[in-house]
């Protein structure tokens, strides 16, 4: 049976770690430089507007994800708690819960720091939001399982999420209409337009629907990963 | 009557097609302190990994308080252990005191619990310490709180007084007998046979995956003696005699010519027995 107590208690030990780590807090606070930067660009009415939201979530959704997860392996403390009463859930919930409170923290800081125009359907963004977080989260989760050390994380997880996080920069480097289609598809590509669409009082049945099945897809990964990996 | 709190038959364990585990067969008994000893990779650790359900095995059978290993993976179940691995897998910026208050908060306990333990493992005030501060034996200590902050009925610990200084092992020992009197049952691995011959009630030798000798170790030492006598003289000579009429002479030559320091068994020590059984040393 999950246990919120036990959730509670690894989100409780990340919280303080983290504050002690001062390579992941220097990390966190990017996205609020990019936010301040977008700020001084005026009106934005593309999906480059919502660039410092989905930077939040790669950074810190993302990237202190896999470090934190990384670096429970690398300090071999994550065997201390899998030989503990925690449970499989109890374990992905307690080590995400970490990532998702610090992202929507930034978010609502970028937003805000950038002047960012959200959509006035607060709660399909904000539904938007933490579906795609989720993606985020599991994709560093991910990064973090294959990683053997902190170091690896930023190896491996930077073409990675380059490709997952910055489709917008990367789409303006590509002729190929193919690719730049395919790409369409990705989390980051669909959450802008999701947000755009709401904006602008256009349908998001689509960017939901493809947002949804990157959770199942993700999730689904990081669970198979975590299986296969965990004592490793 | 002790009942058999572990219980390994016939057990095969390979990596990648190499044989780490061979036909491995031992049982422990409740309230027993038995060591596993072998020079490194030979098993040791993978042992433990069986017996804490982390790891599979290809044939044979694993019961751990009388049910198949695997039942560990029930959360009631994993609280009647405690696991030392062989890394501290402590939170190096945390404090004792939040490494702690994690497993407490993991287990149920009351964080009373915190300062019963530290004394217990005799580092009481170093609390507010910061992990990454500790000397590697006080880490030590503070991991083994830690494995035994929940009082487990069955302690695994693998190699844990591996390079320690002397006086942190004696701690961890004393710990460990204590533990012991309070009837918990240890299993520990080892390549060190001193601390195996002070600690535990019975050894197993493994070599290369197999099990070559167990038993009591002051009945191993016993078994493999060649009965033999060794007489220090005062002048710092050894004489080796047997136990015959021959070697009663020499002894009753040498008390008669005031030459005689002192008289020792000749038993082998654990080490000893180790090269002679597998034709290894045990480092």
């Amino acid at each position: 049976m999950t246990s919120i107590r036990r959730i509670q208690a690894v989100f409780m030990k990340d919280y303080r770690d983290l504050l002690k780590n001062a390579y992941m807090l220097s990390t966190a606070i990017v996205p609020l430089f990019f936010a301040f930067m977008l700020n001084q660009e005026g009106e934005i009415e593309t999906t480059a507007a919502f660039l410092p939201i989905i930077l939040s979530m790669v950074i810190v959704g993302s990237f202190i994800q896999a470090g934190v997860i990384a670096e429970e392996k690398e300090k071999n403390t994550l065997r201390g708690l899998l030989l503990s009463p925690l449970n499989t859930t109890e374990i992905f919930i307690g080590k995400s819960l970490l990532s998702t409170v610090l992202s929507i923290m930034m978010i609502v800081a970028v937003i805000f720091i950038g002047n960012i125009s959200m959509p006035d359907q607060t709660l399909l963004a904000a539904a938007a939001t933490l579906i795609s977080l989720a993606v985020f989260i599991s994709l560093g989760t991910i990064v973090g399982l294959v990683s053997r050390t902190v170091m690896e994380t930023s190896v491996i997880g930077i073409p990675v999420l380059f490709i997952f996080g910055m489709g917008e920069i990367i789409q303006t480097m590509i002729e190929s209409e193919l690719v730049i289609d395919v790409m369409g598809y990705l989390p980051d590509q669909q959450y802008g337009q999701l947000l755009l669409n709401l904006r602008e009082g256009q349908a998001v049945g689509e960017p939901f629907f493809v947002l949804s099945m990157w959770v199942v897809v993700s999730v689904g990964l990081t669970i198979l990963i975590y299986k296969k990996r965990r004592f490793d | 009557m002790m009942s058999e709190i572990i219980e390994v038959s016939n057990v095969r364990k390979d990596f990648d097609g190499k044989r780490a585990l061979d036909d491995l067969s031992f049982s422990i008994q409740a309230g027993e302190t038995f060591g596993f000893l072998g020079p490194s990779g030979s098993g040791k650790t993978t042992t433990i990994k069986l017996l804490t359900a982390q790891e599979g095995y290809q044939s044979g059978s694993v019961q751990v308080f009388g049910n198949a290993v695997e039942a560990l993976k029930d959360p009631k179940q994993m609280k009647r252990i405690g696991v030392l691995t062989d890394n501290t897998g402590l939170y190096e910026r945390l404090t004792v005191d939040a490494n702690l208050k994690l497993y407490c908060n993991l287990y149920g306990l009351s964080y009373s619990r915190i300062a019963e333990v530290l004394h217990e493992v005799g580092l009481t005030g170093e609390e507010s310490k910061v992990v990454s501060k500790l000397s590697k034996g006080m880490k030590q200590r503070v991991t083994l709180a830690r494995t035994i902050l929940h009082k487990p009925e069955l302690l695994f610990l693998d190699e844990p007084t591996s390079a320690l200084d002397p006086v942190s092992t004696e701690r961890i020992h004393c710990i460990l007998r204590t533990l012991n009197e309070e009837g918990t049952t240890v299993f520990l691995t080892t390549h060190d046979m001193y601390e195996a011959e002070r600690i535990c009630d019975r050894v197993a030798f493994l070599n290369k995956g197999k099990i070559q000798l167990q038993g009591p170790p002051r009945t191993l030492r016993v078994n493999h003696s060649d009965s033999s006598i060794l007489l220090l003289l005062k002048d710092g000579r050894e004489q080796l005699v047997g136990q015959n009429p021959e070697g009663a002479e020499r002894i009753r030559e040498v008390i008669a010519s005031q030459q005689l320091a002192s008289v020792h068994s000749n038993e082998p020590t654990l080490g000893d027995i180790f090269a002679r059984v597998t034709g290894k040393e045990l480092f």
